[in-house]
């Protein structure tokens, strides 16, 4: 990945994952790439958050302490129905039915498994690549 | 001879009639002078005729012996079947000549109840010979008298060969002695109740079986036998097992997923700091940090390994040191705090002590025993509430009390919160492996773990050994057997 090869990043970037050490590497990655990112540790933090304060893009982990990923992803989608959102799992297979089939129907625009690569993060956010970026 | 409900006829030699009485009159609806004189095959409803009766009335007039009780069937058509029992006597007839009398009974009403009662008896034993139950019955002292197919099939002893032996001596130890002892109290037993004694088989094994006992009397209420019906339990413990391994699949399935998730966090923080090192060279803070991420992440992943082996292989704890518990406290609440509900107090509530509260334990289990209650204390009130930390010193132990000001535990789930798997979420966040796991570390310390709870919340109260350098002398004391 060469600088030439990024397209415009978008400004501010939604990080929602209970796990802080997570939240510190996405935003570490993210800054890198001149994303601005605020990340949240819940899936109600991630609400009130979108509702002051509108975010081209979100990362959402599958499993919040108060909601499941999915649920959080189909409000955030009520709420910014432009939003980009990537969905991030450690819970993760290949023939998980439920994360393919989300995919599938676009309810999410793509999907990271952990451990991922950072590559992958910068090409969820600047568009390139399909987005269902697992290794 | 009028009343006499048996037909009776006194024949000649010639077979002719000398006498009948009024019961054969009436049946063959005869009358007296139009039966007197003839013949006996004159007088005799054709339908007997096919019974050589004349040959064998001649036979008892010739050798003298009475024909006793023989049979003779009368078929007509249009009439039901009639069975006679009959008897041929010799008689010497007035003027020296020799004689028989017959005397003829209708039996077939007897024969018939005969046959009732067989068949009954018949429908009886073959009840209990088709029974999927064990069906033995014992005279008052416990000795087998009968022993149905079933029993057969499932010991494999025939019934020849259990007959006269002790039901007893049929159940394994230590139960036969109970087995004895029913049988010494047999006029006390209660029928209603249920017993599960195994039950020996020929290939030495033995078999679950549950037994009731009943008491057979007699008229007068003396016990004359007992009644041992068993049923075997080795399908419907086979099916329980199997219903077991299932629910312990389902459950390890949760497990694992969590697993996943609590093992790839750390890895993914890992690899991803490993792979932002590359453009952090000039940076040597950055640097720094990222690798300080990747070492935490790895050891993030250890830990979650070491106490799943703890918890598959709980061993005493061997290499301890001198714990602050209050810093374990403060340690695990950082930790768990990201998983409060808005809302959500902390009150301390520590001893006011000079020194330190020093357990004897290893601290980063110390910690996640209380990242594991704190972090229930906080999914008990997902609306915010009160969250309690105690710490204070008593004797031999050092107690922590966490509080919370949740709904409570259900009574039917206290004895279940300990148990591997056991969770009230309803989602699959938590494996229901926190509590399990803590109780399993706090035990390993040699400590205890209680819980009190009510409507208004429930607190955990974990007691942990004191170190043993505390400086009083109170663990040294302890572990010695001296009081303090």
């Amino acid at each position: 990945m060469t600088a030439s090869a990024i397209p415009p990043v978008p400004e501010t970037v939604l990080v929602v994952d209970d796990d802080q050490d997570m939240c510190w590497v996405l935003e570490l990655a993210l800054v890198g790439i001149g994303c601005a990112v605020t990340t949240v540790g819940s899936a109600r933090r991630a609400i009130s958050s979108v509702t002051e304060h509108p975010f081209p893009i979100a990362f959402v982990d599958a499993r919040l302490p108060d909601m499941d990923g999915l649920r959080l992803i189909e409000e955030l989608r009520r709420l910014q129905p432009a939003m980009r959102i990537i969905l991030i799992s450690g819970y993760y297979i290949e023939d998980d039915m439920r994360i393919s089939e989300a995919v599938r129907a676009c309810e999410i625009d793509g999907f990271l498994a952990k451990p991922f690569q950072v590559s992958a993060v910068v090409a969820a956010v600047t568009g390139m690549g399909n987005g269902h970026c697992h290794p | 001879m009028a009343t006499i409900p048996s037909s009776i006829l006194i024949l000649d030699e010639r077979l002719s009639i000398v006498s009948v009485n009024h019961n054969f009159l009436e049946k063959s609806r005869a009358s007296l002078s139009s039966t007197l004189g003839r013949r006996l095959h004159d007088i005799f409803p054709a339908a007997f005729q096919d019974t050589a009766l004349d040959q064998k009335i001649r036979e008892v007039i010739v050798t003298g012996k009475t024909l006793h009780r023989q049979r003779m069937t009368y078929r007509a058509p249009g009439v039901s079947l009639r069975i006679y029992s009959y008897s041929i006597c010799p008689l010497q007839l007035q003027g020296g000549s020799r004689g028989a009398i017959l005397v003829m009974d209708d039996v077939t009403d007897l024969l018939q109840l005969g046959d009732e009662v067989r068949r009954m008896q018949l429908h009886l034993a073959s009840i209990v010979e088709s029974a999927g139950d064990l069906i033995i019955s014992t005279d008052p002292n416990g000795a087998v008298m009968t022993w149905n197919s079933a029993a057969a099939k499932s010991t494999g002893y025939s019934d020849v060969e259990v007959r006269g032996a002790k039901f007893a001596d049929r159940i394994d130890e230590p139960q036969n002695n109970e087995v004895e002892a029913c049988f010494h109290r047999i006029a006390e037993i209660d029928d209603r109740r249920s017993v599960e004694w195994p039950m020996k088989c020929r290939d030495g094994e033995s078999i679950p079986v549950s037994w009731r006992l009943s008491r057979m009397t007699d008229h007068l209420g003396d016990v004359t036998g007992v009644v041992v019906v068993g049923r075997n339990l080795v399908e419907q413990r086979a099916m329980e097992a199997q219903i077991r391994q299932g629910e312990k699949l389902a459950a390890l399935g949760m497990v694992i997923g969590g697993i996943a998730h609590e093992i790839r966090n750390p890895l993914g923080v890992s690899s991803a700091a490993a792979q932002l090192m590359k453009d952090r060279m000039r940076s040597p803070a950055l640097l720094e940090e990222c690798i300080g991420r990747v070492i935490g992440g790895i050891d993030r992943a250890s830990l979650i390994v070491e106490s799943l082996l703890r918890f598959a292989r709980p061993g005493p704890i061997k290499e301890t040191t001198t714990v602050n518990v209050v810093d374990v406290l403060k340690n695990a609440l950082m930790l768990a705090s990201g998983e409060a509900a808005a809302g959500t107090e902390v009150d301390w509530n520590l001893q006011r002590a000079v020194e330190p509260l020093n357990a004897e334990g290893v601290q980063n289990l110390l910690e996640l025993v209380v990242i594991n209650l704190i972090l229930n204390a906080f999914q008990a009130m997902p609306n915010g509430g009160r969250l309690t930390i105690g710490c204070w010193g008593d004797g031999g132990s050092v107690v922590i009390e966490i509080g919370d000001t949740g709904p409570g535990i259900p009574q039917a789930h206290v004895s279940k919160i300990f148990d591997p798997f056991f969770t009230m979420r309803s989602d699959s966040r938590r494996s229901g492996l926190g509590l399990s796991v803590s109780h399993s570390i706090v035990r390993q310390h040699g400590g205890s773990v209680d819980v009190r709870t009510s409507p208004k919340g429930t607190t955990f109260v974990v007691r942990l050994p004191v170190a043993r350098d505390s400086g009083d002398g109170t663990a040294d004391a302890i572990e010695e057997g001296v009081p303090s």
